[in-house]
């Protein structure tokens, strides 16, 4: 039998199967960490994050609508507003352990991802619209969770700026997004 | 609402999703979104158009003992029946159930998404719920208050030579309770047991599998999910 795909284990899970949230936990954690780490900056705050985001889905996974976003998706966002709201609870001043010798784990297989990769392709496709700094600021906040005044800083631009770049980009992907959804599947 | 305030609403429901808010202003959208059905959809709609970007981030294997912490976590929660701890940090998931209660009617309903290709079919009267684009349900399904039966519409399901429908009522909290065999096609009702009928609450679902003839030999989903549907109050 093939193996289940992210999709199916979600589905097992919103009906409370405890081996199937066991398989995906092996399947997806290694992913749904990386992005804790990235923005957390600390291994015990993403730990968690990563806890909190699991309950998240053992408990909601039944609202999760296929067809809307693939399972990867769903579990990334979960993942990343975990992430965010310690971040933001942490408060200002506070920073991580900024360790960075993670020992990288091997990425699952392409086609394990393959239905959120066309996803992240026509997003790609859509940021690569905006322009560079534009794109940047973006990226910036969305990979380290940083707020506006931290993103601000961080490219020593003028706070209203920033906060104009954002809404910009904001709309100009959603506009693209709805424009061509997904081509990267076809 | 006016125009106006519509396009702010989905700007600041994207700065919400990306994650740009300071920590007053974010905590005042999540209590917005508590409260407003619309916005909480508007912040996972953006949350679902950005999240495909953390794909770029490498995998970090997390130290093998994290997991025995969350199972613990997670089924200990699941049984205990009561999240406290975890409660505070529930914001997208409040927002998402928020999101559906929002769509409001008088009775509970569901919709069964196909886990497959979808046919091109039955979609247009359903464009007022959360159907996702493009996917037609396995069926729709509307409860009553008093949660005498299921009235179900458009049941649609593939089955193979030697399997049944099974449909299956999954509380919040516990296990999925059979509600028994179904027709894969047609217009019908499906009774609810009595001692069921508490369990059909927002949160809960419903859910078909695939089943061997007789239905699940465990009482327990045994064979393939055909679809899940949150119920909603719609």
């Amino acid at each position: 039998m093939a193996e289940e795909t992210i999709e199916e284990l979600l589905a097992r899970v919103s009906l409370r199967d405890r081996a199937a949230f066991s398989i995906l936990y092996d399947r997806t954690s290694a992913k749904l960490f990386g992005v804790a780490v990235r923005i957390l900056n600390d291994h015990a705050e993403s730990e968690d994050a990563l806890q909190t985001a699991y309950a998240n889905v053992w408990r909601r996974a039944s609202s999760f609508e296929r067809g809307r976003a693939s399972a990867m998706t769903w579990l990334i966002a979960i993942a990343r507003n975990a992430a965010i709201d310690a971040l933001r609870r942490r408060g200002a001043g506070v920073y991580g352990d900024e360790r960075q010798d993670e020992r990288a784990s091997d990425d699952p297989t392409p086609e394990e991802f393959a239905e959120t990769a066309s996803e992240h392709a026509a997003l790609r496709r859509c940021l690569d619209e905006l322009e560079e700094r534009q794109k940047d600021v973006v990226t910036t906040a969305f990979f380290h969770g940083k707020t506006y005044a931290e993103v601000a800083e961080a490219s020593s631009t003028p706070l209203g700026t920033v906060k104009s770049w954002v809404r910009r980009s904001l709309l100009k992907l959603r506009e693209c997004l709805e424009r061509a959804p997904s081509e990267g599947s076809a | 609402m006016s125009e106006t305030e519509g396009g702010d609403d989905v700007i600041l429901a994207g700065e919400y999703a990306l994650g740009v808010l300071e920590r007053e202003d974010r905590a005042r959208a999540a209590g917005r979104a508590a409260r407003d059905g619309a916005f909480a959809a508007r912040i996972v709609d953006w949350e679902l158009r950005l999240a495909p970007l953390g794909l770029e981030v490498p995998a970090i294997s997390p130290r093998p003992a994290l997991k025995k912490k969350v199972l613990a976590a997670v089924f200990g929660e699941a049984s205990a029946g009561a999240p406290t701890k975890l409660a505070a940090a529930l914001n997208f998931w409040r927002i998402a159930a928020v999101a559906m209660a929002a769509l409001a009617l008088t009775s509970i309903a569901a919709l069964i998404f196909f886990s497959a290709e979808p046919p091109e079919r039955a979609a247009p009267r359903l464009a007022t719920t959360v159907l996702p684009a493009g996917a037609a349900p396995v069926l729709r399904a509307e409860i009553a208050d008093g949660a005498r039966e299921v009235r179900i519409a458009g049941a649609s399901i593939e089955t193979g030579a030697d399997e049944v429908a099974e449909l299956w009522l999954i509380p919040p909290d516990g296990a999925p309770r059979s509600l028994g065999l179904i027709n894969a096609q047609g217009d019908y009702a499906v009774a609810i047991p009595e001692d069921l009928r508490a369990l059909v609450v927002e949160g809960s679902a419903l859910a078909v599998s695939l089943e061997p003839p007789g239905g699940s030999p465990t009482g327990a989903p045994t064979g393939q999910i055909v679809g899940v549907g949150p119920l909603a109050r719609t």
